[in-house]
């Protein structure tokens, strides 16, 4: 229905984003672009569109639609496909609405350009909104809601084919699943072909009839989804990414560790794309480019069909260690029995903690009501242990660790904390300093959380000069430049600004800027969710080895419950402010006793 | 909405009351009366007493905040501060130097200044607008980058040039409107032209660089691009979408001048010659005469507030997350 054939897309300063990808989508069924960032997903299905941002620019290949030409065709005829036989949903549905028109004024205007036979009304409920939500705006919509009035906005013209890049990446997992079953189930019901571009290897698994590895510009494999589930791919690139996802199968083992990241677009390594990353790399890929052949871009593909998944096959030896490369972190890893002799100390006790907003309104501002956004918690973290705090957004995680820290106006706090056996949250001054030495925060966004205007040496230095006073500049130096190592980055880091650096480095600055100070405890705000699984493999490993070496405790705040059933010791299921379970985090992920955490484990993809 | 409303009137009081006290200071505490008066006196040649009855004529002969020669509430009342400071707050602005009344004049020459400052205002929102429009549909082509190097030349240019220049070359060459003048009914308006048309074309430079540099921010908004994805035409793109959300700045950058146009400008008045508030500020300066000059300034800081405030309603108008949170 939909084919794309040879797409080169040319970036402003000429540098090739997508560099030859061929693509082929059928009525009823899905394909899943699968790839990290800056493998050109996007841009792909942009030029489909023929959306590219300016300056990035079609620079070779066909795209065919039935039988119209789609970079062919005059700009007003192809602006008639748009909305029309070819509809996109994006990734962000807050800022991909206008925000001043209602969703009843916007899903109008599309059923205007297109002639639509189905009513506004018909069509907020094909996507399952109310019909009092149409003279809603958007920001009086929660983000699923936002997702399907852009969804219903994109059906007004009877689509034949349904792009959706990243549709779930910005909302919560139960949510996820509803916008996924929704997208599931308006495929099969309008016989859409539906091109659905994807990170997440869970969300490929549950929705994919096709699946399209995408790797620096061009699919490295296609494969059928069953397939490629059950034998693990055939590129070394496709079998990386299944063992770099963290999951509760693989507790206790050490994740595959890919060296490096995503090359930058346009950057491309000379020979195989993925050589200088590859475990298996043999001199010739690093010469030659493989052609997709039989569905994979490699020389030395693993298992000669899909259905026999033999490593050794292709007499190529290495590829049978992949699991288990060098290239692994340490054994030190699965070493759980010399933590927990020390762990019997608690660290961290909180006792009917609350961070109550205060709501206020009329003339004088009076407070009428508060916000319970942390509501009677209690936790306990031990030295050396790992405790995911795991919610939905909103549910008040980034409230507590923002109390913990004392970053949180200190009349919205009640209850008690203590670290070290040592009440917390009425210190004031130099001891408040001290507290600050023994706790610290790695935050979620590498990008927005380092000063762009600071040099990275004067970055770490600051909390240095601020939280070890004892330091002298050249004690500061040689701390700065251990920590640096220690977190696999050198001295040549020093005068550098953050922009210099990719988002795993960011997030490897953002630790050692905590580290630098040696806390006992550390707060981890979704560490890695902003970050490519190839990297977040790299960081949990880092993370790791620098808890078993310095008995850190983590307070790891986050969303992804794979990731907590691999990487935590104990978890707290945080809903509405209050703690509905907590565990052991093995027993919870396999158990779940609560509702909620039943829930949430039901909807995790894959 | 009224609660809003009235907190923020009451916000404006202390504002007002500080801005009076500044007034105040600068008046009476920099250049004493005996100084104005002197200054008005004119030379070195001046007796005490002839300073005494210049003060004693225009009511400068009082103690600055506590008179301790009146009864009652005298004691307070009969200062300087109250009379000429704090009574503006009722506005009542006292006599000028000639003796005339402040209040009945700033009546009077309000007119004047609104028939040109209206006009200017609106032409100039629109012209700018539609200028800044113009340029954004055809960005990226060479009519954006020639339109934008002829308005940063446009804003390179001194005011005072559009001024003269238009003078120059409308009125006195080509003979379109006369030089300057001012007439009130529909007779007047042949005067009106040459002021309002230079009005608007110097800001043009400006005003419309600033507006295209808020379309174009909002033309690479996320929602632009689902607008197109929907098919939209670009003619629906952009005024719907685009002019719809970049309204918000916009309106609220203007709003806050809109009750000053009451004062009119400085130099279209006074190069024009029309009896407006700008004109009979500049006459003040040139005068010394700091009763009128005073009553001006706090005149200023409060329509200045009065715009804020109406910014602050007028987001709640166009946007909706503000009036419905």
């Amino acid at each position: 229905m939909l084919t794309l054939r040879d797409l080169v897309v040319s970036l402003p300063d000429g540098r090739h984003g997508v560099d030859g990808v061929s693509l082929a989508l059928e009525a009823g069924r899905c394909l899943v672009l699968l790839g990290e960032s800056g493998c050109g997903k996007s841009l792909t299905a942009l030029s489909l569109m023929r959306l590219l941002p300016e300056g990035v620019t079609i620079a070779g290949g066909q795209a065919h639609l039935g039988a119209q030409d789609l970079f062919a065709l005059p700009e007003r005829r192809m602006r008639s496909l748009r909305g029309g036989r070819l509809a996109m949903v994006f990734q962000e549905p807050m800022s991909s609405l206008n925000p001043v028109m209602t969703i009843a004024a916007q899903i109008e205007e599309a059923r205007a350009a297109h002639g639509s036979r189905q009513t506004v009304a018909e069509l907020l409920d094909d996507v399952g909104l109310q019909p009092q939500h149409a003279q809603s705006y958007p920001f009086q919509l929660s983000g699923g809601q936002r997702q399907r009035a852009l969804i219903a906005m994109m059906l007004a013209g009877e689509p034949e084919v349904l792009i959706a890049d990243e549709p779930t990446t910005a909302l919560d997992v139960t949510v996820q699943a509803q916008i996924l079953r929704l997208l599931r189930d308006l495929q099969s019901r309008r016989a859409m072909a539906l091109l659905l571009i994807t990170h997440d290897l869970g969300i490929a698994r549950e929705m994919g009839d096709t699946v399209a590895v995408l790797y620096a510009g061009q699919v490295v494999e296609t494969v059928a989804a069953q397939d490629l589930f059950a034998s693990g791919g055939r590129h070394p690139y496709t079998r990386a990414l299944m063992q770099v996802t963290p999951s509760l199968g693989r507790r206790g083992q050490p994740l595959l560790s890919l060296p490096g990241s995503v090359p930058l677009a346009g950057a491309w390594p000379r020979g195989c794309r993925f050589a200088p990353r590859c475990s298996a790399v043999a001199p010739r890929c690093r010469e030659a480019s493989p052609a997709l052949e039989a569905g994979v871009r490699c020389l030395f593909p693993v298992g000669a069909a899909p259905a026999s998944p033999d490593p050794l096959q292709d007499g190529v030896p290495s590829r049978a260690a992949l699991g288990s490369s060098p290239s692994c972190a340490s054994a030190s890893f699965g070493a759980a029995t010399p933590r927990e002799a020390a762990t019997e100390a608690v660290l961290l006790e909180i006792k009917n903690l609350c961070v109550h907003y205060p709501l206020r309104r009329g003339l004088l501002q009076r407070t009428v009501d508060w916000v319970r956004a942390v509501d009677g918690v209690d936790l306990r973290l031990n030295r050396g242990e790992t405790l995911a705090l795991v919610g939905e957004s909103g549910c008040g995680k980034s409230s507590l660790a923002r109390a913990l820290l004392r970053l949180q106006p200190a009349a919205t706090v009640r209850g008690q904390v203590r670290l070290n056996g040592e009440e917390i949250l009425n210190l004031r001054g130099s001891t408040l300093q001290t507290l600050r030495r023994c706790a610290q925060i790695v935050f979620q966004d590498p990008f927005s959380s380092l000063d762009p205007r600071m040099r990275v040496g004067d970055s770490l230095e600051e909390g240095l000069q601020a939280l070890r006073p004892e330091m002298d500049s050249a004690a500061r130096r040689q701390q700065i430049e251990r920590m640096l190592k220690r977190v696999g980055l050198d001295v040549s880091a020093m005068p550098r600004y953050p922009h210099a650096f990719s988002g795993g480095q960011r997030q490897r600055l953002a630790i050692a800027r905590a580290l630098c100070i040696e806390p006992q405890l550390l707060i981890l705000d979704e560490p890695t969710s902003a970050l490519d699984v190839s990297v977040q493999a790299q960081v949990l490993a880092l993370l790791r080895e620098l808890q078993a070496e310095h008995g850190l405790a983590y307070l790891f705040i986050t969303h992804n419950l794979p990731l907590v059933g691999y990487f935590a010791d104990r978890v707290a299921v945080m809903q509405g402010g209050k703690i509905v379970e907590a565990g052991a985090a093995e027993s919870v992920m396999a158990a779940p006793q609560h509702p909620y955490t039943q829930a949430l484990l039901a909807s995790a993809p894959g | 909405m009224i609660a809003y409303l009235t907190r923020r009137l009451l916000y404006a009081l202390p504002i007002l009351l500080g801005v009076n006290l500044l007034t105040f200071a600068l008046f009476f505490g920099i250049s004493s009366p005996d100084d104005m008066a002197r200054i008005h006196l004119g030379g070195k040649r001046v007796t005490a007493e002839a300073v005494e009855r210049w003060k004693v004529q225009h009511g400068y002969d009082l103690p600055n905040f506590y008179n301790a020669a009146g009864e009652g509430t005298d004691k307070v009342t009969q200062t300087l501060f109250v009379q000429k400071s704090l009574k503006l707050f009722a506005l009542d602005f006292g006599a000028a130097d000639d003796g005339r009344d402040i209040g009945r004049e700033i009546g009077k020459r309000m007119w004047p200044s609104l028939v040109v400052a209206l006009p200017t205002f609106f032409l100039g929102l629109a012209a700018y607008l539609a200028t800044a429009l113009f340029l954004v549909f055809f960005r990226n082509t060479a009519i954006d980058t020639v339109g934008v190097i002829l308005l940063v030349a446009l804003m390179s240019i001194s005011g005072l040039f559009y001024v003269i220049g238009g003078q120059v070359l409308l009125a006195k060459w080509w003979q379109w409107a006369p030089i300057s003048g001012y007439a009130p009914g529909f007779s007047g308006l042949q005067f009106l032209l040459l002021p309002v048309l230079i009005g608007v074309v110097s800001g043009i430079g400006d005003s419309s660089r600033f507006y295209r540099a808020l379309f174009l921010e909002e033309a690479g908004r996320d929602y632009v691009r689902t607008a197109h994805a929907k098919g939209l035409s670009p003619f629906r793109i952009l005024f719907r979408h685009i002019l719809g959300n970049a309204a918000i700045p916009i309106l609220t950058g203007v709003v806050v001048v809109i009750p000053r146009l009451f004062l009119g400008s400085l130099i279209l008045e006074s190069f024009f010659g029309i009896p407006g508030l700008g004109s009979y500020t500049i006459d003040a300066i040139q005068a010394q005469d700091f009763a009128i000059v005073r009553a001006m300034v706090f005149l200023g800081s409060l329509l200045y507030i009065i715009g804020l405030i109406l910014t602050d309603l007028s987001y709640a108008w166009v946007d909706p997350r503000v009036r419905l949170q």
